[in-house]
């Protein structure tokens, strides 16, 4: 039986064949995943639908069709699921005129737990020395780090964070990213949903992608990448002699362009493991020096620009 | 050598209980009072409450001076007592709350905080109704608070033992009355507040609402349209309050219309419950 990379083993949140229209306008079609423990990635362009299905995973938003589920149970019917889930949604959802110890102390209550962690998790986002302005004063990043607070002190099992690295400088970003990675570690199911590719590079090892409301692409990077394999892989290749290897290569079955630059060619190819054969045998064969072969397009950028063109 | 030491930093999950929905009702009640009162706010946002407070509070702290000072009630009594007062502040009540509905629940649908709630251990109806019930407590102390401060000056006055054992019932009356006035004006004022993206103007509409469409109705009433007396909120809060209290302070539109406080009495519940499913519905869609 083979499973899609859409879906996990042991899930803690399940989307099953989920859609939701606004009127004529179709925001998620029926997009079926789910994230376990460990941090995902979502993945969209602006617009993509990656906020609707947050909130529809978190129970905010009703679903047209499908369902969704965190822990077994709908959380539309079973307001007890919020126990253990946080949610920091991309708006400022905060009150400006509390200051951010308020705030997330007044986080803590409605969430039924102590008080006790309010300062720690401020202190974890690095806002201890603001803890006592109001949040009206603060920069954008400073009110995403407060919301990180007020959800972290509720220590939840589910974190979903839309956006979550939005208005944050380098530092902060590097910062929160670590936190989300520890909580990862430690068990949680994160959810960070993000337009930023690096963002989500950085932090995830596995990435659900959405594009034009459906799901275009989920699970490893590197193995989305194999997946598609109507798109040539391009490949650098530097080499001794590169005018000679690529005259060479041009006749090849398992290529479909080259382009020399200087010391270096750029290959198109359909058959990765066919040319990672070829090529070193050629080399031999012309007695030229290879001393670079990597693919250009496995980072998540290229991945996804494929994923977008594609939908196009 | 100098000794150093590096803590651990890291996230120490939490070991307590999770009070969950019981926690959460109470966390968005105290917030409603701490809103309604301007606390832990700027200066400027406790005035209005707390004059308001104050205004209700004055003409019955300066009739139980007279009154101590005369050592005698009777005439004040008649001029001034608890049916009569509830008129004087029921136009404070009015004003309160019109501007407290509106900062409870504009600014939470207008900068998006309703996903703070809707992403916790809380129903819809639990964030209503701990709005409503923040309100309604600070509603009731308003406008019982100078019935107790009256009750206990007569009280002083009139011997206390046998006074209280005499009227004990005026307290669970007046803040009955005080409930029935807070039945009668919030739940329309959080209608309006729930479809408004302006505390201000979500006041404005209301209290344009009560007092002009009181006066019509009123007008109406005495043109032979009686049929229209149960429509206005503000002469049935009135004439239930006076029905629970046992008087008649005033001729109000239903009564002069033919029909019976209970009617007034149910007319009241009946507009509480509507406003209570709109602005259910309009909050669960905003979620």
């Amino acid at each position: 039986m083979t499973t899609s990379p859409a879906v996990v083993a042991n899930p803690t949140v399940e989307a099953r064949e989920v859609s939701k229209w606004f009127g004529q306008k179709v925001a998620v079609s029926d997009v079926t995943c789910s994230f376990g423990p460990g941090l995902t990635g979502l993945l969209g362009p602006n617009g993509a639908g990656k906020t609707t299905l947050l909130r529809m995973i978190c129970g905010l938003l009703s679903t047209s069709d499908g369902s969704v589920s965190i822990h077994g149970t709908d959380p539309r019917r079973d307001h007890r699921v919020y126990r253990t889930v946080a949610l920091v949604p991309e708006e400022d959802a905060v009150y400006g005129f509390l200051s951010a110890r308020r705030f997330v102390t007044y986080a803590a209550d409605l969430s039924g737990v102590s008080r006790a962690g309010v300062d720690e998790a401020i202190a974890l986002v690095e806002l201890i020395s603001a803890a006592d302005r109001p949040i009206a004063e603060f920069s954008k990043g400073m009110r995403q780090r407060a919301k990180v607070a007020a959800a972290l002190v509720t220590d939840p099992d589910v974190l979903v964070l839309d956006e979550p690295l939005n208005g944050t400088d380098p530092v902060q970003r590097a910062h929160l990213i670590e936190i989300f990675k520890r909580l990862a570690r430690s068990g949680k199911t994160v959810i960070v949903s993000s337009h930023v590719l690096a963002e989500v590079e950085r932090m995830a090892d596995r990435v659900i992608a959405i594009v034009d409301g459906r799901l275009a692409a989920a699970g490893d990077i590197h193995a989305i990448r194999q997946a598609m394999a109507d798109i040539p892989y391009r490949l650098r290749i530097d080499i001794e002699q590169p005018r000679r290897v690529a005259a060479r290569l041009i006749d090849s079955d398992n290529v479909s362009s080259v382009t020399v630059t200087g010391q270096t060619l750029r290959v198109e190819t359909s058959d990765l493991p066919a040319l990672g054969t070829e090529l070193p045998r050629l080399a031999k064969d012309l007695g030229v020096r290879l001393t670079v072969f990597e693919p250009e397009d496995e980072s998540l950028e290229s991945v996804f620009r494929y994923l977008v063109r594609r939908r196009k | 050598m100098a000794e150093g030491v590096v803590f651990d930093l890291g996230w120490r999950p939490h070991e307590g209980p999770r009070l969950g929905r019981a926690g959460a009702r109470i966390a968005v009640y105290k917030d409603g009072l701490r809103r309604v009162l301007g606390l832990r706010r700027r200066a400027r946002r406790k005035v209005f409450p707390f004059v308001m407070l104050s205004a209700a509070l004055v003409p019955g702290l300066f009739v139980v001076g007279i009154g101590v000072v005369l050592r005698d009630f009777g005439e004040i009594a008649n001029f001034f007592g608890h049916a009569e007062y509830f008129n004087f502040t029921r136009v404070l009540a009015l004003i309160f709350i019109a501007l407290a509905a509106g900062e409870l629940l504009v600014p939470d649908r207008v900068n998006g905080t309703l996903s703070v709630y809707a992403s916790r251990p809380l129903t819809t109806t639990d964030y209503v109704a701990m709005r409503a019930a923040s309100l309604a407590t600070v509603v009731a102390a308003f406008l019982w608070i100078p019935h107790l401060a009256l009750f206990l000056g007569r009280a002083w006055v009139g011997g206390f033992g046998s006074y209280v054992a005499a009227n004990v019932e005026i307290l669970w009356e007046t803040l009955i009355a005080s409930l029935v006035y807070f039945a009668a004006f919030a739940p329309l004022a959080f209608l309006i507040a729930a479809f408004s993206k302006r505390a201000a103007v979500a006041a404005g509409l209301f209290i344009g609402v009560i007092t002009i469409g009181g006066q019509t109705v009123a007008g109406l009433v005495r043109s032979g349209f009686d049929v229209l007396g149960l429509f206005d909120l503000s002469h049935n809060a009135g004439y239930v309050k006076d029905w629970v209290l046992g008087a008649s302070s005033q001729r109000w539109s239903p009564e002069l219309a033919g029909y019976e406080p209970w009617m007034s009495l149910l007319v009241i519940i009946g507009v509480a419950a509507l406003c209570f499913l709109g602005v259910h519905a309009r909050h669960r869609s905003e979620r």
